[in-house]
């Protein structure tokens, strides 16, 4: 399956399988997954829990290996994680003894082989360029435990911004945020993955509104063994304001479909 | 604010005591009542089995602090005795941290290594310190190492474990964070592991010192010419029950106070921690 006619593939699986040791032998959480995304545009991919989300993500990101078939970023085999994909976890682990300003900063401090080398003053100007883009610039001094989840998330995608990685992996990184702040967090993120260039999104969620308002394509999956059910090219995708997008009535129509299809997956 | 607002001078005093002295006097009345009737009861002899001048009094205690405080015990000042048992508390105690703290992070850190060694210091980790007192005594002879090899011991293992478990429960996404950005292994240690197990580290310190500072005590029970231990212990010998008083009291205030650094350092250091 191809995500995006355009551009060349960013992030590309070729029938990657991945099967896990357990106590009753190995399971195959990953069935010759195939799909690739091209540069700059955002794919998500949604699924009931255990159908190798998160395993795909890690695969791309380098923390572990398909045990078949391959997972290639910009045409290279990814065996070890790199500061050309910068991954946003679950929590915004951040980390606690240092400011926002700091934790911003840290990948650019002590990282190695980022895009650019930058001095200290550079650094610190990104760090307010960044702060301000996420809405964070009068928190800069703040300490984690001092700011609410919402702004630990915007700190955390601040973080991941200034590293200017090509690719961004995103592992349902605003599930845990209130209905209101998580669709302030993904205005967010697309405004600034649009203005800042060409950046490829990886993106995993359980929502499926959430994957038809961030994204350009959107792969559902079955789960045990995990399987591309579905690959749908988000028309609406690049429409930047929610309300234009939420009152469509072909996005009511997609969303429907789409919540229907994952609760045959899984029957309640 | 206007002056009909204000609290009376008289007032204030009266919301002060409410606030502070209500809540202090059933605590207090309790000591105080304990007190009169060990001053006035207890020397006439109503507690079975214990002779009443072996229990002491409170004027006796007060009389016997004032007396070591002016004359010192067995030719040692009382600060003397205070400042022999500090120091080989603080001797033990820093040796094991220079050592049981990086140790500690480097078995964590590296389970290969760990898997060497740690099940041999889980082992020796629940043996009473105070056991190994005859063992250091046939090594070392009962001279001032001795004494502080027992507290290193004591102290050692605590930090050791503590700091192994320190680096175990660092999250594991601080490390994929530390994997995407190829921090070196010097960063990833030092900015990363360190400052995340520094709470667990601190807590076993402060456990260890709290250890040490009990077994200086009981390693000067058994031979020693200056320290707290050796206070007791001689004056026990004697029967001065005030003075032995006043000993453990010294003992348990040094205790606390010591606790008290510890922590005042530990909120100043790990100002994140239970937030």
């Amino acid at each position: 399956m191809s995500g995006g006619e355009t551009g060349v593939a960013q992030i590309e699986l070729r029938e990657a399988s991945k099967a896990f040791a357990t106590g009753s032998g190995p399971r195959l959480a990953l069935d010759a997954v195939s799909f690739s995304v091209a540069a700059g545009e955002t794919a998500t991919v949604i699924g009931p829990t255990g159908c190798g989300k998160t395993t795909i993500l890690n695969m791309v990101a380098g923390f572990t290996e398909p045990t078949r078939g391959q997972v290639l970023c910009a045409g290279q085999p990814m065996t070890e994680p790199g500061p050309d994909r910068g991954f946003m976890f679950q929590r915004p682990t951040l980390l606690p003894w240092l400011t926002v300003a700091d934790n911003v900063a840290f990948p650019c401090r002590y990282g190695h082989g980022l895009r650019r080398q930058r001095s200290a003053a550079e650094i610190d100007e990104a760090v307010r360029h960044y702060l301000e883009s996420v809405g964070l610039a009068d928190a800069s001094d703040l300490h984690p435990h001092q700011m609410s989840g919402g702004m630990q998330s915007r700190a955390a995608l601040a973080r991941l911004l200034i590293a200017e990685s090509s690719v961004l992996l995103m592992d349902e990184p605003f599930a845990a945020l209130d209905a209101q702040t998580r669709l302030s967090m993904q205005q967010l993120l697309k405004h600034v993955v649009k203005s800042e260039g060409l950046r490829t999104v990886l993106f995993i969620t359980h929502d499926v509104e959430e994957a038809l308002l961030i994204s350009d394509h959107v792969f559902l999956m079955s789960a045990s063994p995990g399987r591309i059910l579905r690959h749908v090219e988000v028309p609406f995708g690049k429409r930047e304001n929610y309300r234009d997008v939420v009152l469509l009535p072909e996005f009511t129509e997609l969303k429907h479909e789409l919540i229907d299809q994952l609760e045959r997956l899984v029957p309640v | 604010m206007s002056a009909t607002e204000r609290a009376s001078p008289r007032e204030m005093g009266r919301l002060r005591w409410s606030g502070l002295g209500w809540k202090a006097l059933p605590p207090l009345s309790v000591v105080v009542l304990a007190l009169l009737v060990w001053e006035y009861l207890i020397p006439r002899g109503i507690v079975p089995g214990v002779k009443a001048q072996y229990l002491g009094t409170p004027s006796g205690v007060w009389a016997a602090g004032v007396e070591l405080m002016n004359e010192g015990y067995g030719g040692h000042s009382l600060f003397a005795h205070v400042r022999a048992s500090l120091f080989r508390t603080a001797t033990g105690f820093a040796i094991a941290a220079c050592i049981g703290v990086p140790l500690g992070i480097v078995l964590g850190y590296n389970k290969r290594a760990g898997a060497f060694l740690l099940p041999i210091f889980g082992f020796l980790r629940p043996i009473p310190a105070l056991a190994f007192i005859p063992i250091v005594v046939i090594w070392f002879g009962i001279g001032e190492f001795a004494k502080v090899f027992v507290i290193f011991m004591t102290a050692f293992l605590y930090v050791l474990l503590g700091s192994v478990s320190g680096v175990r429960s660092v999250p594991n996404d601080y490390f994929r964070l530390g994997r995407t950005y190829h921090l070196s292994t010097f960063t990833t240690l030092f900015r990363v592991v360190l400052p995340s197990a520094l709470p667990e580290i601190f807590v076993s310190l402060r456990t260890a010192m709290a250890l040490s500072w009990a077994v200086v005590v009981a390693s000067e029970l058994i031979a020693a010419q200056v320290g707290l231990g050796y206070l007791i212990q001689s004056a026990s010998q004697v029967y001065a029950i005030n003075k032995v008083y006043v000993g453990v009291a010294l003992i348990g205030l040094v205790g606390v106070t010591i606790d008290m650094v510890f922590l005042v350092i530990e909120r100043r250091m790990l100002h994140w921690v239970g937030r």
